[in-house]
């Protein structure tokens, strides 16, 4: 995991952040495991028992997720070199993880690049886990970039106040 | 916090086994459970908690289990002596138990032997697994090997740990303090 740099040095206006971040935390948004049902194909399928024979409850709430679906800020369009681009935003309240897992959409994406960028300030107890680096000490806006899209990854919010983070992929259509 | 030395040779295969048998205090559940622990605190009868830890029941609530402390009067062994450890020292030592989805919150510990010299040991008892979360201020610890004994550079750091692993988690930790003839 490399950091590509911070928004605020790409571009002009990075306003949208704190409007983003502002959204996340006055509302709900679809909680996981329990309203998200389990992920798509063999390798979605193989990551859901291994994480239930683990102990996990996949009736419980881990985390929530957000994306166009129900959040109404609009994120700006980034340069994509003619790729697709799928975003999403996690939010974690304080007792809220997600367990360490190799994301299967990913797998199934062609040329992929994945970024991941935080709404916040780091804060003690906000956790990001790729392989067996973590990150810590990052800005609002720093940009993320993953050297392998295929790594394991996993993130926990063991702190006192709500962790939010912007993930963005760019992958070739099919 | 830094490593000194592995000491893999000095736990024995019974202190594991009975560490995972044993479920020990669920915390904060059974702290709470029997006593009014913000009354007695607010009354003088307890040692006051450090503002963090106060700070993690508001948020998190008194009812749930972040993970299993597992004192040394709960086990059927004594501990041998941690070579490590001063030979004119006293110490005292304790273990945490974390099944998957278990977490100690960041906090700020309480010194709470009256010792400048006092020293805090963070023992992993089992090889490092992805998803076995310990950081210490902003650094996290991983690739760790079985008996692996690190010191705490300072006791007041901010340290939290979680497993979002599949396998337990179990650390051992061992303070020394005061002179062994006091």
């Amino acid at each position: 995991m490399i950091k590509v740099g911070n928004l605020h040095d790409m571009m002009t206006d990075i306003s949208w952040l704190d409007t983003l971040r502002g959204e996340v935390f006055s509302k709900e948004g679809i909680k996981r495991p329990k309203e998200g049902g389990k992920p798509e194909g063999a390798e979605g399928d193989k990551e859901w028992q291994n994480a239930i024979d683990a102990g996990y409850n996949p009736t419980d709430v881990y985390f929530e997720m957000f994306d166009q679906n129900n959040i109404v800020t609009s994120i700006p369009k980034f340069h994509t070199c003619g790729r697709s681009r799928h975003w999403w935003i996690t939010k974690m309240n304080p007792g809220n993880f997600m367990p360490m897992h190799i994301d299967p959409h990913t797998k199934q994406q062609k040329n992929t690049d994945r970024f991941w960028i935080p709404l916040q300030d780091w804060e003690h107890g906000h956790i990001f886990m790729y392989e067996n680096l973590s990150i810590s000490n990052y800005l609002k806006g720093d940009v993320y970039q993953y050297n392998n899209s295929q790594a394991i990854h996993g993130a926990a919010n063991i702190g006192l106040t709500a962790r939010a983070v912007l993930q963005i992929t760019l992958y070739e259509e099919e | 916090m830094h490593f000194i030395n592995n000491h893999a040779d000095w736990i024995k295969d019974h202190w594991i086994e009975q560490a995972i048998q044993k479920t020990g205090y669920r915390i904060p559940f059974d702290f709470f459970k029997n006593s009014k622990v913000f009354e007695e605190e607010e009354k003088g009868m307890r040692q006051s908690m450090d503002p963090s830890e106060i700070a993690i029941y508001r948020t998190y609530g008194t009812t749930g289990t972040f993970f299993h402390l597992l004192e040394a009067q709960l086990f059927d062994f004594e501990l041998d002596r941690p070579p490590w450890i001063d030979n004119n020292k006293k110490f005292t030592w304790w273990m945490t138990k974390m099944y998957p989805g278990q977490y100690i919150p960041a906090h700020q510990d309480v010194i709470k032997r009256d010792d400048p010299d006092s020293k805090r040991y963070w023992v992993p008892l089992f090889d490092w697994q992805p998803g076995h979360v310990f950081m210490y201020e902003s650094e996290t610890f991983t690739d760790y090997k079985a008996g692996d004994v690190f010191l705490y550079d300072n006791l007041r750091a901010w340290h939290c740990g979680i497993n979002i692993g599949t396998k337990l988690r179990l650390i051992m930790q061992v303070t020394e303090y005061g002179d062994i003839n006091d």
